[in-house]
């Protein structure tokens, strides 16, 4: 029984066998000349599908929907906005206090929606320039 | 999927995505925009991404099914590589008559022993990788590319003779 499978010498030159196999592989390939043979060429045409797919590489231009990613970020500074914006009106405000709890509720709500909306609008209209990934990448 | 996770999981993947889909569709402009598109796809459905998971592995399957889709869009083969114009006493030319024959070589593999090869060397996968893409095991991801090798070596040999 052989000491080794040949498949196993693909796996050896894609450095896919643990140190103490692939020391066991290399060593049945040193002793066998049609084990070595057949190593060799399949080492020759790794060589050259290596190349190949070297050579093939480039960097594509790639970019992405900026509008989505600037979506979500909007949102979120929006929301952390209004709510700032309710608390300083809750606590600073002195018209505030005098109004019962429901209305005060009222009156911070109602500031939240709109610095949200408006944070909302600005954030909107910022120019498209930059996509969120790829800025115009080529090789 | 954060966007920004997703970009940067993503950038260092894009130059071998680009030469797996040049070994598909063999024109760069059409391998850019298909990693162009699969990664749009991407980008939309990486919500759905499994962070236990390999994201290479999860990407490659995505640009491999665009490029299948491409292909069966055309409804023909890639795009044959003409050798007229080659001018063989050039050392330049006479590599690009290797990857020609290299790439005919390989078209001549059944469909399953090019895709192990084109994913492995042009995509550059691991075994693991391999086996998430092609839903196989790993065990037949080494015995696949081990055929796939000494078909075509054999397919070399026969066109070098």
């Amino acid at each position: 029984m052989k000491k080794v499978q040949n498949v196993e010498l693909s796996a050896l030159l894609d450095g896919e066998l643990d140190s103490q196999r692939a020391e066991v592989v290399r060593s049945a390939i040193n002793g066998d000349p049609a084990l070595r043979e057949e190593f060799d060429a399949l080492a020759q045409l790794d060589a050259r599908l290596r190349s190949a797919a070297e050579e093939a590489a480039f960097m594509p231009d790639v970019s992405f929907p900026a509008a989505a990613a600037r979506q979500a970020s909007a949102w979120h500074l929006a929301a952390g906005v209004a709510v700032v914006l309710a608390l300083i009106v809750a606590r600073f405000l002195p018209k505030l206090t005098d109004l019962p709890l429901f209305g005060i509720g009222v009156q911070v709500a109602a500031c939240a929606v709109v610095s949200f909306i408006v944070v909302r609008m600005v954030r909107e209209t910022e120019p498209l320039a930059a996509p969120v990934f790829g800025k115009g990448i080529r090789a | 999927m954060e966007a920004n996770a997703f970009e940067g999981a993503l950038r260092p993947l894009l130059r071998r995505s680009a030469a797996y889909a040049v070994s598909f569709l063999r024109d760069r402009k059409d391998a850019e925009d298909a990693v162009q598109q699969a990664a749009l796809q991407a980008w939309h459905r990486r919500a759905q991404f499994d962070g236990q998971r390999p994201f290479k592995a999860w990407w490659f399957a995505i640009l491999r099914n665009h490029c299948l889709d491409e292909l069966r869009i055309r409804g023909r083969a890639p795009a044959a590589v003409g050798c007229d114009d080659l001018d063989l006493s050039s050392p330049a030319d006479e590599s690009v008559l290797d990857r020609l024959a290299l790439a005919t070589a390989m078209e001549k593999l059944p469909a399953m022993q090019r895709e192990a090869l084109r994913l492995r060397y042009f995509g550059d996968l691991t075994y693991q990788e391999l086996a998430q893409v092609l839903e196989i095991p790993q065990g037949t991801v080494m015995s696949r590319l081990h055929l796939a090798r000494k078909a075509l070596a054999g397919l070399m040999a026969t066109e070098e003779s």
